[in-house]
């Protein structure tokens, strides 16, 4: 058993650098990847719903395949696999970073696409009959619409983000959790190591989750008045909240 | 660069060893994750109190920290915690198990609470026993419209499983990666597996979003 | 002097802040049928929920066939069993078919068994007058014939009393009267009822009392002669104004 008067934390000041710098590759990590991945979501929900079957085929089917095997082997797969092919190697954070903005974009996808299906067609309808063009209906019309509906989804989705990071260790990316490794590997404190680093993990995720649930209830309501068809809606909320792993 | 499919078919017992031990953790994952989900369900559905309070920090703090560092976190902390020596499998599956639970909680929480407040009304009004309330008009509804998100969650969870990579577990992600590493092979061993957990999950998935659809056909 | 089937007291029921329902008193005798009207919100469906405690009350007293409703979940349970109810949008459960939820109360309440249990509900479903759908699914019903199993359903627990929530509100047109009918039929033989209900007709025909409510109040309470010939409340002509004059 453990001897709670012999925890040592004094490594963490020795170690403040290299996990600093962990912390700071995690957030990054995360930050970009979700800000890569929004606009590439939507580029694909528009190609999905309003494309060519040219566009339609290949968007579905690279959705498809992103949400149903996991980033480690997608991560694993561009890092060792992809360059025998390009025959150009990448670093670890380049890897770790187009894993995972490609990973979430998948989500974010099924998310808009939900959204904008979820508009009743008689708000195209009237927006035609008042003599709107298509592109002006869409981007006054629907997408104003669209945002109250598809915000906590994506709140999730950037939970679901920040989560996700901790996993590009295994392609060696730096970040929190694997610099917590090397650390751990010098001093062998496994228990202090790993404790503290959950818990800043877990901070950094309780405040993710406060925002998210304060823009679930700010925008809950209009959830509410409008009935997604078939609840397409919360597949992607449960998955996106979910493990997206 | 040629790409040689028969490599892969040299190592299938390898494989197939990882994929045995993929199946084991999502056993245990599941096993043990949906009766504490039952439990932890149980204690959301109070309004107040402690129970309530309990069920609802311990889904938030097992929904918001990442999965990976959990697994970490018990691969290295059981151990000394304890005093016994536990194999990454178990500690790695009682982590999926401990998420799982906040998750599944959740997912039966949802269903629960989507049985109509008529019908709770009706059962009400004829003065039904609380034990047939729940089983014989409530749980059939809930269980109903929970199956799709549930059938969803059993496909993230497979997905989870291929985390215990990251603590060394010779599972089906792993063991393609330390072959593709000895042969490098990379390309062909890493294909193999993301097609096998594609064709796993795919048709999984897309069934659950057919019966989601249905469902919600069913009710309107 | 026989025990009332119902006796409200100087009842009020607030829902927060807002006040539903303002110093109810109300009897009703065994075998009276009592209609009770008014526009919507007028704290008519809250009134009916209060007599089987789907809605509690904050001040005042209500005793239901002897029994008074409490904060204690017993006096509710007893009261449920006596008191059958019909609401606006059916509420039969939707994954039993229709003997199942015929059948359910009565041998989970009863203690029936499932032999005298069905021959129970075969004899209701009858009375119903939908024998033939008894393997049915609710959802393969018709919204008439869905509120008749309803009403058949709470027949088999053989209640004393029968609260009606505008059971006729939901339905299309053309389904209201077998529903009015299968009412008109349980008025005959002698049941205590009291109906939330706009059908001013089946008001006429069965109501041995029509109550008036407005705003949380009890207006004006009349046998059916004197309320819709003379009412002696503006507010009470008014709405039958409304509900007649076209």
């Amino acid at each position: 058993m453990i001897d709670f008067a012999n925890l040592d934390f004094s490594w963490l000041i020795k170690f403040s650098v290299p996990l600093l710098w962990g912390l700071w590759t995690t957030i990054w990590l995360g930050v970009v990847g979700f800000a890569i991945a929004l606009p590439s979501g939507l580029a694909l929900a528009l190609g999905r719903l309003y494309g060519g079957w040219y566009l339609r085929l290949p968007i579905l089917a690279f959705v498809d395949v992103v949400r149903f095997t996991p980033l480690l082997v997608q991560a694993v797969w561009i890092h060792f696999a992809l360059p025998a092919l390009t025959g150009h190697s990448l670093t670890a954070n380049q890897s770790g970073l187009i894993a995972l903005s490609l990973h979430v974009s998948a989500y974010i996808c099924e998310i808009l696409r939900a959204g904008i299906v979820a508009i009743p067609k008689g708000q195209w309808e009237a927006a035609r009959a008042l003599g709107l063009r298509q592109r002006q209906t869409f981007a006054k019309v629907i997408l104003p619409q669209v945002w109250p509906l598809v915000m906590p989804p994506l709140a999730n989705v950037s939970v679901a983000t920040f989560k996700l990071t901790a996993i590009l260790g295994i392609i060696a990316v730096t970040d929190l959790t694997k610099a917590a490794s090397r650390a751990n590997t010098f001093i062998f404190r496994p228990l202090e190591v790993f404790t503290v680093v959950a818990l800043v993990y877990l901070a950094i995720g309780l405040v993710l989750a406060w925002i998210a649930w304060r823009i679930e209830r700010r925008y809950g309501a209009a959830r509410q008045g409008r009935v997604a068809p078939a609840g397409a809606l919360t597949v992607p909320v449960l998955v996106g909240g979910q493990r997206g792993i | 660069m040629e790409f040689d499919p028969d490599i892969v078919i040299r190592n299938l017992p390898k494989l197939l060893d990882g994929a045995r031990i993929s199946v084991i953790a999502f056993a245990l994952a599941l096993g043990l994750g949906a009766p504490l989900a039952a439990l932890v369900c149980a204690g959301r559905m109070r309004r107040h109190g402690f129970l309530a309070a309990l069920a609802g920090g311990y889904v938030t703090v097992f929904r918001v920290i990442p999965e990976a560092v959990l697994i970490f976190w018990m691969f290295y902390c059981l151990p000394p915690l304890t005093g016994y020596t536990i194999d990454g499998l178990w500690s790695g599956s009682l982590a999926l198990a401990l998420v799982s639970a906040a998750y599944l909680a959740e997912i039966f929480r949802a269903g629960i609470q989507s049985v109509p407040s008529g019908q709770w009304e009706a059962a009400k009004a004829l003065a039904l026993p609380r034990r047939t309330l729940w089983l014989r008009v409530v749980i059939p509804q809930a269980a109903r419209l929970s199956t799709p998100p549930f059938i969803n969650f059993l496909t993230e969870l497979l997905k989870g499983t291929t985390l215990l990579a990251t603590i060394g577990v010779a599972d089906l992600a792993l063991q393609a990666y330390v072959l593709g590493a000895q042969t490098f092979r990379y390309m062909e061993f890493l294909t193999a597996i993301a097609l096998i957990y594609f064709v796993i999950i795919f048709p999984v998935a897309r069934f659950a979003e057919w019966m989601e659809h249905r469902l919600a056909a069913s009710t309107r | 002097m026989t025990q009332p089937a119902v006796l409200i007291e100087n009842m009020n029921k607030w829902f927060g802040h807002f006040q539903a329902l303002h110093d109810i008193n109300l009897v009703i005798a065994p075998g009276e049928k009592v209609v009770i009207c008014g526009p919507s919100g007028s704290g008519k469906s809250t009134l009916i929920r209060c007599i089987n405690r789907l809605e509690e009350h904050q001040q005042g007293r209500v005793v239901v066939d002897g029994t008074e409703l409490t904060a204690d979940p017993k006096a509710a349970d007893r009261v449920r069993r006596e008191v059958g109810m019909v609401f606006q949008q059916f509420n039969l459960f939707p994954h039993l078919s229709v003997l199942e939820n015929c059948v359910l109360a009565p041998m989970s309440v009863r203690n029936l068994s499932r032999r005298d249990a069905e021959a129970r509900a075969i004899r209701y479903l009858e009375r119903v007058r939908i024998p033939e759908q008894s393997g049915k699914y609710p959802g393969q019903l018709s919204g008439g014939q869905q509120q008749r199993v309803a009403i058949a359903r709470s027949l088999c627990m053989e209640p004393k009393l029968m609260l009606f929530d505008e059971p006729t509100s939901a339905l299309d047109p053309e389904m209201i009267s077998e529903v009015l009918d299968v009412m008109t039929d349980l008025a005959a033989d002698g049941m205590t009822m009291v109906c939330v209900t706009h059908e001013m007709g089946f008001a006429r025909h069965v109501a041995d009392r029509i109550i008036f409510m407005d705003q949380g109040h009890i207006i004006e309470e009349a046998p059916p002669a004197t309320f819709f010939i003379a009412p002696r409340h503006d507010r009470t002509r008014a709405f039958l104004g409304q509900i007649m004059g076209h």
